[in-house]
Formats: structure tokens, C-alpha cells, sequence
């Protein structure tokens, strides 16, 4: 395996508001590779990279540990629970899945209607997300109840793996940038810095970027790099100028999304510092979608921020590939421009 | 091997309809200990034979799966497919997929859709139809090799569950595990008729492989089994034992009164079905067989059928090998 932190960063249940876990696994990977590291009161885990003083400027560089997921809301008569989603899950992806149920992750399966017994005229028809249902074994309510609370966090199941150049498994939006910023880390260990950079795994990207702005606040960037993951829908069915982006052609750089206009002065050095590296890289050639940088750009006087992102199709969904190399560029890219700096000069 | 391994093996095992050599390895290594020979067919039928008296008794269990089959591939490794049996598009979306080539390989897929952001408002409600689903494999370094025509099942590996599994292809397999379990159950008995513990193929296509084996054993009673939906309307739930299918055409009456009597009389826990045409399942062909088999069916509950997470009750797997074999050494003592 290529990617072995990242494999265990996909496969730590993490949804958005319960995302204890990967913020403790990250906490394990960062001691003794930073001067200071803290929690805060919403989950956020912001680390202190100091630099070699002959700068005052902080940069931000932020990733968010969530995940999309759903949320059990009722015991039905029959021991199943009905779930509400937390943060975009479309319906269509949950049918026939395995799932991992509360904090001690009992698993359930989200089972449909066989298709013999199905009226026809509906068999293409979305369910309604209240219509499915958690299945855990159970025949009766009290069974549910001795063992689940309603309001427990429900996890996608997918392994990790890696195929040739790609690798498929849920949570790759944000856990690819939540890796990114680690690696970044790594490789200041033996670099002197002459500003102080500032690392934020934040919470609750998914539910209205929740988490950042307190993150930011507390850090009191001049600059901020947010590492994303996005949509490619590079799918057969969309000719190739509707591609949002598309795995296998590097970083993907932004130049604007929804809520935001990125610093244009950010953005440039972002493309300028690809291009002197030769790092093949793509723009988002779609404004759909939106980061944290959007709630930076809404914090104290407004913190400007670059957004690089690694590709992923069927996002948001249990199942997401990725193409490795493209996040390996994401790396390398966020290493150089971390080291250079240049983004903090206005 | 407890029971609740075995339906594990036999549900993560690769066995596509027609293409279930995979599956036979599992129920051979399974089986062996409690049988005097195995073979396979010409159509490709799994036998195991347990030598008694002259009376011979069959049981038929399908170890095909519902499956798709590759139709078409892109040169960026998107393919397009049909399904072998019958598949609810609903449980297909976002599912890994392992596609056998025709060198022998496994290769990965994934079944994709378009992200709902990027799909039009309109078409949000609705699930895409087999025409529209594609299985992305671009992620293999040699997808190329992928070709029309190699086979596809959902990736999905079987787990425990509160006394229940989970798995992709408990239909029929978990009655596959019944078999092995009778097989095993009548070590405990003296008396045993001729036992032929048939694993079909192609069930789920029209059930060419359990006609062509009844056909071939020219059997006193073949006793059929395959699994039935879970459904509280109709008195049939996990839990509560084997189900029998009360006469109906497809059923014959004089065995169906003996096996019923017999549960009754000896504490067996059993529920009843009904089957007033034919059943759907390896007994309607097991009935027409030759010049005329009697037929039992006896049906496992299950939840879920025809998706990756179908679900089954392991006691009632042991509960049906327990029937089944009393009743098989029963029918040799009053006999």
C-alpha cells in the first residue's frame, strides 16, 4: 500500500459533529513534530509549526476531518431505526450497505423491499430517506432500545484500497486533505521556516462550515490554504466540457466557488508555483460546490485563502476513487508553496 | 466449521449463474467428511452422495447468484452491463463489484453515478435505469483486458448480526448450508435412505440444472429448497424455523402430510407457505423430472433478497438440517 496513513484516515469513522476519532488519530501522528497543539471546544485540533522569527506573518493550513453520514432518529416497532443524513448523502447510495451504528460501531445493513415484491411502476423511483431503514437483527423495539440511543452517528463501512494508480474507499472528502496537512508537517521537521504556520483540522466542513471560523479566530492567520477534496464527475454520461474536474490530471486549483471569489493574488502564486515545478495540474471548470474558504473569507476582517483540492468521483457516497498520483501532487505542491512562503506576501 | 463460518464461505464465494466452480470448492471441503462420492455433471450440477438403503432422496439447493455480465467498455474503462437475474438497480448504486475475466483475473469496478450537484434537479427523484448505470474499472492498470460477456457480483463480505448473517448470496446458499448440515446430521442415525445433496446452477435462469439432475437420479423424493421473503403479513419471520410449503400443485400431498406430521409430532418449530401455481423455485422442475418426481419444498426465511445485505437466521438453518434429517431416518423406520 502506497498511502497507509491516509488508508486508516479513510476507514476512522468521523461524521460531521462526531469526529472525535480522527482528531485523536491525528493528535497520535503529530506529537513531538510540533511546538504546541490544542483542541477546542467544538473539536477543531489546531497545531503550531513555529517558524524561525524573522517573520511575524501566520499562515492557516486547514483541512476538514468530517465526513458525510447519517443520524438515527427513531425505534421502529420492528427493531429497525429510522436515520435522518448528516451533511449530503442522496438516498440512492444507501440501499444494500453495510453500516456502522453508534460509537461502538454495531453493524446494521440499510436493506430495501426485494424486488419481486415491488410494484413496478415505482421500481425506478428515489425512496424518500424517512422510507429506509437500519436493520441490526433486532425483532422489537426494546431490543433497539437496550442497545442504541436515538441521535447515534451512523457510519459508512468501506474499506480502503488501492488499485494501480487509484485507490477507492469512503471519507477521501476531507481525509485526503486532512493527510496533506500531516505530510506537510512531516516535511518541515528538518526546514527552517521564517513565519509561524498554523495547522486546523476542523470540524463540521460538511453540515455549513461550521468549524473554520473558530479555528481562524483563534489562530489569527494573514493567509490561509485550504486542502479540499472535490468533485471530478468525469462520468461517461457528461460530455467532457461539463467535467468539473477529472482524476488523473493533477491538483485541482480554484479560482472561485459558491459564497466566494478566492484572492486572486493567492490563487496566482498557487498556479505560478505549479507551473515552476512542473506539477501537472487542473482548474475546477465549475463554481458548483463550496469550502471553508468560503467562512474565512467571513472571518474577523476577512482571512484570504488559496483552495487545493484532490480529485474524487461518486463523492459523498460510501464508494469514492481517487487517483493517487493527483493527491501525491496535492502534497507536493502544498510542501512547496508552505516553504516558499510566498503566499503570505501581500 | 461452525455453521455460521460456513455461510460466510459460501456467501463470499464468486459464483455468477452458470459460473459457480467457486462455490463448489467451498461445499466439496464442506461436505466431504459426511459423503461416500462427489461429482459434477454435464450442466454443471455439484453432487454429493450419501449411500443408504434403496430409497433416493434428493435435495436440490441453487448455488448461482444474481449477477451482471459485462455488455460494453469505453477506452477510459467504462462499462456498461445486463443482469443475470433479477437485480433492483436501487442496490447497485455505489457498490464495489469484483468482475472475473477471461484470463482468470479479478478486476475491481465500481458501479458509479453522477454526483447529485452535478445531476439536473429534474432527475434527482429518480434511480438510474440499467441503461444508464455504468461500472467504472479505470482503475485497473489493464481494464483493456476486461472483455463483453466476463461475469460481475457485488463485492460484499458476509458478517454476523445479532444470531443472523448478513451476505450477498444467502439465495440460495444458506440452504447449500442446510444440505451440509443434514449431511452431517446423519452420522447420528441408523437408519438412512440414499441421499443425493444436489447444488444447482442456473436457478436463477430458469432452473436448467436441477432438471437436468432430477432427470438423471430418478429419484423417489427430491425435496427442493430455496428462500423466502420475510414478511409478517404473511406469518413467515426469521427465527421460527423452516418453512413448508403446503400442497398446491407443486407439492406432493401424501409427503407433505408425512413431513408435516412428523414436525408436529416431534417438536419441530416450522412455519407454512403456499403454493398455489408453481413455486418459483429448483421443485417446479424437480416435479416434472422423468416421469413425474413427488416434491417437497422447504423455504428459509430471509430478509433483503436479491441485494447485497441479504439477511438469515442461523438457527433456523440448523432447525431445517435437524427436520429434515430426522424425517429422511424417519421415513426409513415406518417404511
Amino acid at each position: 500500500m502506497k498511502l497507509e496513513r491516509l488508508s486508516r484516515l479513510c476507514e476512522l469513522p468521523g461524521i460531521s459533529g462526531f469526529e472525535e476519532k480522527v482528531a485523536s488519530f491525528i493528535e497520535s501522528q503529530i506529537e513531538g513534530k510540533v511546538d504546541k497543539s490544542w483542541k477546542d471546544s467544538v473539536g477543531n485540533l489546531i497545531a503550531l509549526k513555529k517558524g524561525n522569527g524573522k517573520s511575524q506573518k501566520r499562515l492557516m493550513l486547514l483541512a476538514h476531518t468530517d465526513e458525510v453520514g447519517l443520524m438515527t432518529k427513531k425505534v421502529n416497532e420492528d427493531g429497525t431505526l429510522s436515520f435522518t443524513n448528516i451533511g449530503g448523502v442522496d438516498p440512492r447510495v444507501l440501499m444494500g450497505k453495510k453500516v456502522l451504528v453508534g460509537d461502538d460501531l454495531i453493524p446494521g445493513v440499510i436493506g430495501f423491499e426485494a424486488i419481486h415484491t415491488q410494484e413496478r411502476a415505482t421500481l425506478l423511483t428515489t425512496p424518500k430517506m424517512d422510507k429506509l431503514r437500519i436493520y441490526l437483527g433486532y425483532s422489537k423495539r426494546e431490543e433497539a432500545q437496550n442497545n442504541h440511543r436515538l441521535g447515534d452517528p451512523v457510519f459508512f463501512s468501506t474499506k480502503y484500497e488501492e488499485v494501480g494508480d487509484f485507490a477507492i474507499a469512503k471519507a477521501f472528502d476531507d481525509r485526503t486533505g486532512c493527510e496533506v496537512l500531516l505530510r506537510v508537517l512531516d516535511d518541515l521537521q528538518s526546514f527552517s521556516l521564517d513565519y509561524d504556520v498554523y495547522f486546523a483540522w476542523v470540524v463540521q466542513e460538511e453540515v455549513g462550515l461550521r468549524g473554520s471560523g473558530i479555528a481562524a479566530t483563534q489562530i489569527k492567520p494573514d493567509a490561509a490554504l485550504v486542502f479540499e477534496n472535490t468533485t471530478a464527475g468525469d462520468n461517461p454520461e457528461l460530455p467532457e466540457y461539463r467535467w468539473a474536474t477529472s482524476l488523473g490530471k493533477g491538483p485541482v486549483l480554484t479560482f472561485a466557488h459558491n459564497g466566494l471569489v478566492l484572492d486572486k493574488k493567492i490563487f496566482e502564486t498557487i498556479v505560478d508555483t505549479a507551473r515552476t515545478n512542473s506539477i501537472e495540474f487542473q482548474y475546477k471548470s465549475r463554481i458548483a460546490g463550496g469550502t471553508d474558504a468560503a467562512r474565512l473569507a467571513r472571518t474577523m476582517s476577512g482571512i484570504p485563502a488559496g483552495v487545493i483540492s484532490t480529485p474524487s468521483r461518486y463523492i459523498h457516497s460510501p464508494v469514492s476513487i481517487i487517483n493517487t498520483n493527483d493527491f501525491l501532487g496535492v502534497a507536493k505542491l502544498a510542501s512547496l508553496l508552505v516553504k516558499e512562503g510566498k503566499v503570505l506576501s501581500r | 466449521m461452525s455453521v455460521n463460518q460456513l455461510l460466510m464461505d459460501l456467501s463470499n464465494s464468486f459464483g455468477p449463474v452458470g459460473y459457480e466452480d467457486e462455490v463448489h470448492g467451498v461445499i466439496r471441503e464442506a461436505i466431504e467428511p459426511y459423503v461416500d462420492d462427489i461429482y459434477t455433471d454435464v450442466i454443471g450440477n455439484l453432487i454429493a452422495v450419501k449411500r443408504g438403503s434403496n430409497r433416493r432422496i434428493g435435495l436440490f439447493t441453487h448455488i448461482d447468484e444474481v449477477s451482471l455480465v459485462i455488455s460494453n467498455i469505453d477506452d477510459r474503462g467504462f462499462a456498461r452491463f445486463e443482469m443475470l437475474g433479477g437485480v433492483d438497480p436501487k442496490i447497485l448504486i455505489s457498490q464495489r463489484v469484483k468482475i472475473r475475466c477471461r484470463d482468470g483475473k479479478e478486476r475491481r469496478g465500481v458501479i458509479g453515478m453522477l454526483a447529485p450537484h452535478l445531476q439536473k434537479q429534474s432527475s434527482r427523484g429518480d434511480v438510474p435505469s440499467f441503461d444508464e448505470l455504468f461500472i467504472d474499472t479505470s482503475m485497473n492498470p489493464d481494464f483493456e483486458k476486461i472483455d463483453i460477456g466476463d461475469l460481475v457480483v457485488v463485492d460484499f463480505e458476509a458478517f454476523e448480526m445479532n444470531g443472523k448473517i448478513s451476505g450477498k448470496s444467502l439465495d440460495d446458499r444458506a440452504c447449500a448450508a442446510i444440505s451440509i448440515e443434514v449431511a452431517k446430521e446423519m452420522a447420528k442415525y441408523v437408519n438412512c435412505p440414499t441421499l443425493y445433496f444436489v447444488f444447482t446452477t442456473r436457478e436463477e435462469v430458469g432452473a436448467m440444472g436441477a432438471k437436468a439432475a432430477a432427470e438423471e437420479l430418478a429419484l423417489e423424493l427430491g425435496v427442493a429448497m430455496d428462500v423466502t421473503h420475510h414478511s409478517k403479513e404473511d406469518n413467515i419471520e426469521l427465527g421460527k424455523g423452516p418453512v413448508l410449503t403446503v400442497g398446491g400443485p407443486n407439492i406432493h400431498k401424501e409427503y407433505f402430510r408425512k413431513i408435516e406430521d412428523y414436525a408436529k409430532d416431534h417438536g419441530h418449530s416450522f412455519q407454512y407457505d403456499y403454493g398455489p401455481g408453481h413455486t418459483g423455485t429448483d421443485a417446479d422442475v424437480v416435479q416434472l423430472a422423468g416421469s413425474g418426481t413427488p416434491t417437497l419444498l422447504l423455504s428459509l426465511p430471509q430478509m433483503f433478497m436479491h441485494t447485497p445485505v441479504e439477511v438469515v437466521q442461523v438457527s433456523d438453518v440448523v432447525n431445517s438440517a435437524r427436520l429434515l434429517s430426522g424425517f429422511f431416518s424417519f421415513l426409513e423406520e415406518v417404511e
